[in-house]
C-alpha cells in the first residue's frame, strides 16, 4: 500500500513519539518496576487529570560528545516536562526519568526544566517536580552544574510567586538536593527515596562513619530529624495523593486566593467537649489535635512536618470552606515549649501562608522557650526570632486563640496583639503572664520566704503569694483589660468565633514599608 | 351421574341469575355485597399481619407478659410480710421491688435519655450563647 508523503510524515511522528515514551527502553523500565518504583510517565499519569498532560520538548537530545556520549542519545533526555491539570487547575510539571542515564542532569535536561518553570511563573500556576536522579551528568562537566544553577535561580525567583512542590521518588544526591530544598514542600517516599549531599561511600572515606543510605538520607531521617522533608509517604501512590491533597489547600499563585471548598459542616457548630478539654491541673497535658479536629471543617487537617518538632503542630485545613494555616503548640510533647526546631518549623510555615494569602489561625498553649546550654549553643535566640519575625511581618489575616499558658517571650512570639494579630481570643482558662506563678513567686519573694524559719510557714506564705499572683495575672481578664485580648470566649464556641473573625478579615489589605528585601535572622 | 348434577346446578344458577336480574336490574346489590366482602377481608388481613409483625419483631413477649400480669395481681393483693404496720406506707422492700420491676421494664436507653435531658437542661444555664449565624456576605 502506497502512503502519501504527509501520511508517512505522520507515521514517523507517531513512531518517534512511541520511542520517546519508552525512555531508556523496556529493560530499564522493568528494572525500575522491580525496585518498586514507577516510571516518570506513570507518575505523571497518576498525578494529573486523565488526558490533561501535554508534553513539551519530547524530542530534545543532549549535545554531549565526551566519553562516547554521542552513542547514547534518547529523545527527551532523561526528563519528562509539560503541563496538565490537577482537579481542573493548571500545573506545570517535570519528572526525571531514571531509565535514561540514571536520570542524571544534563545541560539540555536543565533547559527543559527551566522552560516549564518559566511558564509556571509567567502563567501563575503551581510547579511540581518529581526527582529521581543520580545527580549531575559527570560526562558534561561544568555544563551540568550550570544547569543546576539555572534551576536553582528559577526556584529562588519563583519562591513566593507560585507554589513549588518537590517529590523525591528516588535518589537525589549532591547539588541536586538544593532544588527541593529551595521549594516550598518536599514529599519523600519511605524506603525508596534518599537525599544527601554525599553518599555513604564518601562519608566513610571522609569521616570514617559507616551509615546506610536510609540512615543518612532516607525519608525517615528527613521527616523526623532534619526536617528537610515535609511529608513522608508510604509509597509512590501515597506520595502522589499527598501532593494532590496539599495542592487543594493552596492558591495557584501569590495574587490569588486558595480555592473555596463547599462544606456541609455548619459554621455555628459547637463542641461541648472543648469546655472540658483543659485539665484542672495546669501541668497536665491534653491533645491539641482534638482541638484542631473540633474546630476545622469536617475534622480534616493536613499536617505538615508531622513527625518533626512535634511540640508544635502546623498544617492546612478549611474553615467554613476557606483554606487556613493552623499553628498550634502541642502540650503533649515537651509541654508545648518552643525550641529551635519548633521555631524553624513554624516560622517557615507562617511565611509560606503569608506569601500565598492563606490566613493563619494560631492556637496557643506555650509555657515559654526551651532553656539550657544545648538550645543556647544551637542558637535558640536567632531561631526563635525567626518565628517572631515571621508573625510580625505577616500581613494575612491572623486569628489567635490562647487556650491555656502563654508566658513571656513565647507569648509575644505566638502572634500576640502587638505583632499585628488581627483578632486575639482567649479561653477562660488562659494564663497570660510573664511566667507561671511558681517561678514568679520564687523570684519576687525568695528572700522573704527563705527568711522564715518554720517550713510550714514557708509553704503557707509561698502558697499565699502564688494565689495572689494567680488571681492577678493567671487569667485572660488582665490582658483583656488592656485590650491585648479582644474577647474571652467559651471554648465550645471557638469554631464559630474563629470563622466569623476570618470572614470579617477576608477583605484585609495591609502592606509593609517598601524595602529591597527583609533581613530575616537566618 | 356427575354430568347430570352439573347440568342441574348450572340450570339453578341460571334461574337465580334471571331472578336477580329482575330484582336488581342495575347490579347495585351485587356491587355493594362484593365491595363489603373485599373491604372486610382487607381489614382482617390488616389485623392479622400487624399481629404477625409484632410477634416477629419481638414486641410481644409471651413469657414477660404472663409474668407481668401475675406480678400485677400480686401487687394488688395486700401481704402481711410487706405491708407497713399502719397499712398506708409502703415498706423499703416494696420500694426496692418496684424499683427492680421498673428497672426490669425500662431499659438503659430510657435512663440515658433522662440523663441527657437533665445534663442539657443544667448545662444550658451556664453557656455563653452566641448567634451562631455568619451574617457577613461573601464578596
Amino acid at each position: 500500500m502506497i502512503m502519501s508523503i504527509q501520511t508517512e510524515k505522520i507515521k514517523e511522528l507517531v513512531e518517534r513519539r512511541a520511542t520517546a515514551r519508552m525512555g531508556g527502553g523496556q529493560k530499564r523500565i522493568d528494572a525500575q518496576h522491580q525496585k518498586g518504583k514507577l516510571t516518570a510517565r506513570e507518575r505523571l499519569a497518576l498525578l494529573l487529570d486523565e488526558g490533561s498532560f501535554e508534553e513539551f520538548d519530547m524530542f530534545v537530545q543532549h549535545r554531549c560528545t565526551n566519553f562516547g556520549m554521542e552513542k547514547t542519545k534518547y529523545d527527551g533526555d532523561g526528563v519528562v516536562t509539560g503541563m496538565g491539570t490537577i482537579d481542573g487547575r493548571l500545573v506545570y510539571v517535570f519528572a526525571q526519568d531514571f531509565t535514561v542515564n540514571g536520570g542524571s542532569m544534563s545541560e539540555t535536561m536543565a533547559q527543559k526544566i527551566c522552560k516549564v518553570m518559566d511558564m509556571a511563573v509567567r502563567n501563575g500556576a503551581p510547579f511540581i517536580g518529581i526527582n529521581d536522579s543520580g545527580g549531575a551528568r559527570i560526562q558534561e562537566g561544568i555544563c551540568s552544574l550550570a544547569g543546576f544553577g539555572e534551576i536553582f535561580e528559577r526556584n529562588i525567583l519563583a519562591s513566593g510567586v507560585v507554589p513549588q512542590i518537590s517529590g523525591i521518588f528516588g535518589p537525589c544526591a549532591g547539588g541536586a538536593v538544593y532544588s527541593p530544598a529551595l521549594t516550598d514542600f518536599t514529599v519523600m517516599i519511605k524506603d525508596t527515596s534518599y537525599m544527601f549531599l554525599t553518599g555513604p561511600g564518601v562519608v566513610k572515606t571522609v569521616t570514617g562513619e559507616v551509615v546506610t543510605q536510609e540512615e543518612l538520607g532516607g525519608a525517615g531521617v528527613h521527616s523526623t530529624k532534619s526536617g528537610v522533608a515535609h511529608f513522608a509517604a508510604d509509597n509512590e501512590e501515597d506520595g502522589i495523593r499527598t501532593i494532590k491533597t496539599l495542592l487543594s489547600f493552596l492558591p495557584s499563585n501569590n495574587r490569588e486566593e486558595a480555592p473555596y471548598v463547599e462544606t456541609a459542616d455548619p459554621a455555628g457548630r459547637v463542641d461541648d467537649a472543648l469546655n472540658d478539654i483543659i485539665p484542672d491541673n495546669p501541668n497536665k497535658a491534653y491533645d491539641m489535635y482534638q482541638v484542631i479536629g473540633s474546630i476545622v471543617d469536617d475534622g480534616r487537617f493536613l499536617e505538615v512536618h508531622k513527625s518533626w518538632a512535634k511540640n508544635i503542630i502546623v498544617g492546612f485545613a478549611h474553615m467554613n470552606g476557606r483554606s487556613v494555616g493552623i499553628v498550634a503548640n502541642q502540650p503533649k510533647i515537651l509541654a508545648g515549649v518552643l525550641d529551635i526546631n519548633a521555631s524553624r518549623k513554624a516560622a517557615r510555615f507562617v511565611r509560606f501562608c503569608d506569601a500565598f494569602n492563606i490566613p493563619i489561625v494560631t492556637l496557643v498553649d506555650v509555657p515559654g522557650f526551651l532553656c539550657g546550654t544545648q538550645q543556647e549553643y544551637g542558637g535558640i535566640i536567632s531561631n526563635g526570632a525567626k518565628l517572631l519575625y515571621a508573625y510580625g511581618e505577616a500581613t494575612v489575616p491572623k486569628v489567635t486563640v490562647t487556650l491555656r499558658k502563654s508566658y513571656g517571650g513565647a507569648h509575644i512570639t505566638m502572634s500576640c496583639k502587638q505583632l499585628r494579630g488581627d483578632i486575639n481570643y482567649a479561653w477562660p482558662s488562659a494564663n497570660i503572664a510573664v511566667m507561671g506563678a511558681e517561678g514568679a513567686v520564687e523570684i519576687l519573694y525568695s528572700k522573704e520566704i527563705k527568711a522564715l524559719e518554720d517550713p510550714a510557714e514557708r509553704t503557707r506564705v509561698a502558697e499565699e503569694k502564688k494565689q495572689e499572683y494567680n488571681d492577678l495575672f493567671c487569667n485572660p481578664y488582665n490582658a483583656a483589660s488592656y485590650g491585648y485580648i479582644d474577647d474571652v470566649i467559651e471554648p465550645r464556641n471557638t469554631r464559630f468565633r474563629v470563622i466569623r473573625a476570618l470572614e470579617q478579615l477576608a477583605g484585609k489589605k495591609q502592606e509593609n514599608p517598601w524595602k529591597k528585601h527583609d533581613n530575616l535572622p537566618l | 351421574m356427575n354430568i347430570l348434577m352439573l347440568l342441574q346446578a348450572s340450570q339453578r344458577v341460571a334461574e337465580k341469575s334471571a331472578d336477580m336480574m329482575v330484582k336488581d336490574p342495575h347490579g347495585a346489590i351485587i356491587t355493594l355485597v362484593s365491595v363489603t366482602v373485599v373491604f372486610v377481608a382487607l381489614v382482617i388481613l390488616y389485623f392479622a399481619y400487624t399481629f404477625i409483625g409484632k410477634i416477629s419483631s419481638g414486641e410481644i413477649n409471651w413469657k414477660k407478659a404472663s409474668k407481668a400480669s401475675s406480678r400485677k395481681s400480686d401487687r394488688t393483693r395486700p401481704s402481711a410480710k410487706t405491708a407497713s404496720p399502719a397499712g398506708e406506707k409502703e415498706s423499703e422492700e416494696i420500694a426496692a421491688a418496684i424499683a427492680m420491676a421498673l428497672d426490669h421494664e425500662m431499659n438503659g436507653e430510657v435512663y440515658a435519655a433522662i440523663s441527657m435531658a437533665l445534663h442539657q437542661y443544667l448545662n444550658d444555664t451556664v453557656h455563653d450563647m452566641e448567634s451562631y449565624i455568619i451574617t457577613i456576605k461573601r464578596k
